[in-house]
């Protein structure tokens, strides 16, 4: 898998999404921000953690957030 | 572009809005002071403890304090460290009259349970449900509630000093800090300063890299600025090795799944502990647990994986309540830890400084050696006491700190920050704010692989090495590029985390000896006759003069008496020719 798909990734869910900003004021790492539709997306998905602060926070379940499964060996 | 200047003013400025910056703040504003909180994240939701795994380690009255104390080996103040002790069931108390929700039996507050030692490796926790993030919501709305005023998203990044220098010979009077969305810069004045800001980790990341650990952007920016301002720093060697998913980011409260029955296995499916001995597998410190993984990885009998499939599923619900993090992790790569094992790497030097170990040294009412300063939590050496889960001691020493900042503030008058010093902070903090320039990844890039280079087991002239590296990176980290104030905050995080690993270095360098998660192959024992110390520095001329002091000793120690002499470290006991081959 290509490094960079192995970096957690956020989903937003416009046809949820209530335009609350809560997961704009929740991350950590100041990955979303609210664009100028009026909806949140992630600005800087590489700072993203993982850590579901976001998903959280957010009172619609408009948010998720994917985290892939890379590694291949099995015991 | 130009920035646009905010002035603030308060009788007490708290840097940082983790565990220890929300209850200095709580403290500070009981006892009547004004109080700004500054975070370069957002308050509560930022720092170590917003991530933290579910862990209280908590004193109980009938406790015998040598199980909280026994067998650490650590260099700590103990008189300190048996007040600290004591306070964590106070402040347990007060959280939990808060409304902080703690895993219940029977309607009495849940402990894990544990023999000597076993608070280093979560087996005296308190849970809490939801872990720390639930109980940062819960401490962040009584803050407010209290009239905290909280300042977030700016990164405070130097502190301002009465002769308007750094480092000074006056007092603190308050920092500065630029927003990492707007192009602005804020001017804190006050009378008193809480650093609460000092928790290490190499932030941020590049895709491949696996060595990343939450949060990413702790950056040790509290101690990088109480270097720079001339602070006396204690034991900055004193760190820890972390536990990471070979897949994953996180891992905050690892041990739990230890403490809770689960075990570690190679590939060959030998289980990782046993060669630590008994002890230490009962035990299964993170550092100890690190060590284990990274000999298996070593001697080419790796990946080791977690293996949960044995607990029954009250045990797993307990997991999801005081790790949610990593539990929610596992969940949405689509493991399923009852029935499947999960592959896992440590991630190597990832925390080599002061997030669990050294800071600046504070007295019993956590003031640093700088006039109007104060600090907790990873800011200050009065984490030395755990050197592991220390998500109470950082809320001891907060609601200290808050205390007498405000006792402080109180009598002193608000100084207020020279303009020139204003001026030149705000330049030096803004310049890397340039269209053109060496990127962050590139430089992040280089940094990254020199921490890879020191590796497991260290050697004097492997750490000469890196520690050269570095200083040439921040020679010439003037060429660093930011695009935007986003980018400008992890410019200066990276800055800081150097300048702070530069320290834990030159420390390495002094204590030739192996203690704890410092394992080195040119001193491999521990040596309690010549280093049961207390190790102090200061910058001066740009330079980290360290000289050894004795260890306070109270009346516990007639009873905890370190073996004197040397031992071999246990990692070498077992590490064999995984040493030889290099590590």
């Amino acid at each position: 898998m290509d490094p960079a798909q192995r970096l957690p990734k956020v989903e937003i869910c416009k046809e949820a999404c209530i335009s609350c900003t809560a997961c704009d004021d929740a991350c950590p790492t100041d990955v979303i921000r609210m664009g100028k539709d009026g909806y949140p997306f992630a600005m800087y998905e590489e700072d993203c953690q993982g850590c579901f602060i976001c998903e959280w926070d957010c009172p619609v379940g408009a948010i998720r957030i994917r985290v892939a499964r890379w590694y291949e060996a099995k015991p | 572009m130009s920035h646009r200047t905010i002035h603030h003013r308060a009788d007490v400025l708290v840097i940082g809005g983790g565990a220890a910056g929300a209850m200095a703040a709580i403290r500070a504003r009981q006892a009547g002071a004004d109080v700004l909180l500054v975070d370069k994240s957002v308050f509560g939701r930022s720092g170590c403890a917003a991530l933290a795994s579910g862990a209280y380690i908590t004193y109980m009255p009938g406790d015998d304090i040598m199980v909280h104390l026994g067998g650490r080996g650590v260099l700590v103040n103990q008189t300190r460290a048996i007040e600290a002790i004591h306070a964590t069931h106070e402040v347990l108390g007060i959280l939990d009259g808060w409304g902080v929700k703690f895993v219940k039996e029977r309607g009495e507050i849940w402990r894990g349970k544990g023999g000597s030692g076993a608070a280093a490796s979560g087996g005296l926790a308190a849970g809490l449900v939801g872990g720390g993030t639930a109980m940062m919501k819960v401490v962040r709305g009584v803050a407010l509630r209290e009239g905290v005023r909280a300042l977030n998203r700016v990164s405070v990044t130097d502190l301002l000093t009465s002769d308007g220098r750094l480092p000074t010979r006056g007092r603190v009077v308050g920092a500065l800090g630029v927003s990492g969305r707007e192009h602005e810069v804020h001017v804190c004045e006050a009378k008193s300063v809480v650093m609460c800001a000092g928790g290490f980790n190499f932030g941020y990341k590049q895709p491949g890299q696996w060595f990343a650990g939450m949060p990413l952007n702790i950056t040790s920016d509290g101690v990088a600025m109480q270097l720079r301002a001339g602070a006396v720093m204690g034991n900055m060697a004193v760190g820890s090795k972390y536990l990471q998913t070979m897949e994953f980011l996180c891992a905050p409260g690892i041990e739990h799944f230890t403490t809770m029955g689960t075990g570690y296995y190679n590939r060959l499916g030998e289980d990782v502990m046993q060669r630590f001995g008994e002890s230490e597998a009962e035990l299964t410190r993170r550092l100890s647990l690190g060590h284990a993984v990274a000999l298996e990885m070593l001697e080419g009998k790796g990946p080791v994986y977690l293996d949960c499939t044995g607990l029954p599923p009250e045990k797993i619900r307990l997991l999801h309540e005081i790790i949610p993090i990593i539990m929610s992790t596992f969940d949405a790569a689509g493991y399923d830890v009852s029935r499947e094992r999960i592959p896992y790497l440590p991630v190597l030097a990832a925390t080599y400084g002061s997030s669990h170990g050294g800071g600046a040294v504070v007295d019993h009412r956590c003031m640093t050696s700088l006039p109007g300063l104060f600090a907790a939590g990873a800011s200050s050496d009065g984490m030395n006491i755990s050197p592991n889960l220390n998500l109470s001691w950082c809320m001891v020493l907060g609601w200290w700190a808050g205390r007498h900042a405000a006792d402080y503030a109180r009598k002193a008058d608000l100084a207020g920050a020279a303009a020139r010093q204003v001026e030149s902070l705000s330049g030096e903090a803004t310049r890397y704010l340039k269209p053109r320039g060496t990127a962050f990844a590139e430089v992040h890039g280089r940094a990254a692989d020199l921490l890879h280079e020191l590796g497991v087991v260290l050697s004097d002239e492997k750490i000469a090495r890196v520690r050269r590296g570095l200083a040439e990176i921040l020679e010439t980290y003037d060429r660093v590029m930011a695009r935007d104030p986003h980018e400008l905050v992890k410019v200066l995080g990276l800055r800081n985390s150097m300048e702070a690993l530069t320290a834990v270095l030159d420390y390495l360098l002094h204590r030739q000896e192996s203690r704890g998660s410092v394992v080195n192959r040119d001193h491999p024992e521990t040596d309690n006759d010549r280093w049961l110390v207390l190790s102090k520095s200061v910058r001066e001329d740009g330079a980290l003069r360290i000289w050894d002091e004795p260890i306070p000793r109270g009346e516990f120690y007639a009873r905890y008496r370190p073996r004197p002499g040397k031992s071999l470290h246990p990692f070498f006991k077992v590490a064999g020719r995984a040493v030889e081959a290099g590590a």
